[in-house]
C-alpha cells in the first residue's frame, strides 16, 4: 500500500521542518511538500528535513497546491493520499487511524474531523453552509483528509480547478460523483504559528461565506437538473 | 452655436476612428477585434446620422431619444464584461493546470538528473 502525504505550504519555514521530522517518525509513507510560491526558506527547510518538494512557479492557493500534489500521486501510482496543513494543527498520530478507517469502512474519502474547535460564529457558519450544501458531514473545513486513488482522479477534472479552498466545494464535487465520504474524530493541536488562512479576519469570513453561498447555489441547480 | 450634428459627427468619428486605428495596429486578437470593429462602425454611423435615434425612439415608446443609446450601450457592455470574466475564468483554469503540470515535470526532471549523477 503506497501512501503519499501532501502538505501545501506558503512561507512556513518556521514549522515545516519539525512537521516533516515528526511525520517521518510516525507515519510510513512518502511526504510531498507542495510549495505555493513561498518567498522564505520553506523549500530549503523541507528538503533538509527529508521531504520531496513540488514547487509551484505561480501562487495557486491551497487547493491548487493540493491538486498539484494529487497529480504527482496519480503519476507515481500511490494508493492513498493524505492531505494535511503545515501550521502544526494536524497531529501526525491521527494519520494511522484515518488510514485504517478508509481501508475498513469502504469510504473513498475520510475526513479527520474536530468539530469541537473554533469559535461559536464558526460553528454557526458551518451549520448554515451544511444546510445550504445539503451535506451531512460535520467538519466542512478540515484539511486533514485521506483520499483513495479513484477520488483523487475525479478531483483532477477541469471543473474542480477553480475551487480555491479544499472544503465544501470539494465535498460537493465528490458527493455529486457518487463518492462515499466518512468522518473520523481526531485531536487537533493549536497552531504553532500564524492564524487560519480562511478565517483570519471578518472581511475574509464574509468573502468566504459569499463564495461558498454562491458555490452551494450553483451546485443546487445542477443537482435539481 | 454649432449644430449638434457637427458635434456628434466629430465625436462618433473620433471614437470609431481610434478603435479602428488600434485594431489596425494589431493590439487585439482577431476574435476580440470583431466586437470592437462593429462598435467602431456603429459610433461612426450614429455620429453621422444621429437622427436615426430620433426615428427609432418613438417606435420603442421612449420619450427622450438619447436614453436609447445610453441603455443599449450599458446593456451591451454588461454582456461584454460578463463575457470577459467567463473568458478570464477559463484562462485562470488553464494557467492553474499548466502550473500543476510544470511543477510535476520539474520534479521529474530533477529526480532523473539526481539518479544519473
Amino acid at each position: 500500500m503506497k501512501t503519499l502525504i501532501i502538505i501545501p505550504t506558503r512561507n512556513e519555514s518556521e514549522t515545516i521542518g519539525d512537521i516533516v521530522k515528526e511525520l517521518n517518525e510516525i507515519v510510513l509513507g512518502d511526504i510531498l511538500i507542495v510549495d505555493d510560491a513561498s518567498y522564505d526558506n520553506t523549500i530549503l527547510e523541507a528538503r533538509k528535513a527529508g521531504a520531496k518538494v513540488l514547487s509551484l512557479r505561480i501562487q495557486l492557493g491551497a487547493w491548487g497546491a493540493v491538486r498539484a500534489g494529487f497529480r504527482y500521486a496519480l503519476y507515481k501510482h500511490y494508493d492513498y493520499v493524505i492531505t494535511m496543513d503545515a501550521d502544526g494543527q494536524h497531529v501526525a498520530e491521527s494519520i494511522p487511524d484515518l488510514l485504517r478507517e478508509i481501508q475498513s469502512s469502504g469510504a473513498d474519502v475520510v475526513i479527520g474531523s474536530a468539530i469541537q474547535r473554533g469559535q461559536p460564529y464558526k460553528k454557526i457558519a458551518w451549520y448554515v453552509l451544511r444546510k445550504l450544501a445539503r451535506l451531512t458531514i460535520k467538519d466542512l473545513t478540515s484539511g486533514l483528509r485521506v483520499y483513495n486513488r479513484l477520488s483523487v482522479k475525479s478531483l483532477l477534472l477541469e471543473k474542480t480547478a477553480l475551487l480555491t479552498y479544499q472544503d465544501i466545494g470539494v465535498l460537493i464535487a465528490l458527493e455529486n460523483n457518487g463518492y462515499k465520504i466518512s468522518e473520523k474524530p481526531v485531536h487537533m493541536a493549536n497552531r504553532k504559528k500564524g492564524q487560519s488562512k480562511i478565517f483570519h479576519s471578518w472581511l475574509a469570513i464574509l468573502k468566504y461565506f459569499i463564495f461558498t453561498f454562491i458555490l452551494c447555489l450553483t451546485n443546487l441547480r445542477r443537482n435539481n437538473r | 452655436m454649432i449644430s449638434y450634428r457637427v458635434t456628434t459627427f466629430f465625436l462618433g468619428l473620433l471614437v470609431g476612428g481610434v478603435i479602428i486605428h488600434l485594431l489596425r495596429r494589431g493590439h487585439l486578437h482577431i476574435m476580440h477585434s470583431i466586437w470592437w470593429f462593429i462598435v467602431g462602425l456603429i459610433c461612426i454611423f450614429l455620429g453621422i446620422f444621429p437622427c436615426i435615434i430620433n426615428w427609432i425612439a418613438p417606435i420603442l415608446g421612449v420619450n427622450y431619444p438619447p436614453n436609447i443609446i445610453l441603455i443599449t450601450g450599458i446593456c451591451f457592455f454588461l454582456i461584454k464584461l460578463l463575457n470577459m470574466d467567463i473568458h478570464r475564468s477559463e484562462q485562470e483554469m488553464r494557467i492553474q493546470i499548466l502550473t500543476e503540470r510544470i511543477a510535476l515535470l520539474e520534479i521529474e526532471l530533477n529526480e532523473s538528473k539526481e539518479s544519473h549523477e
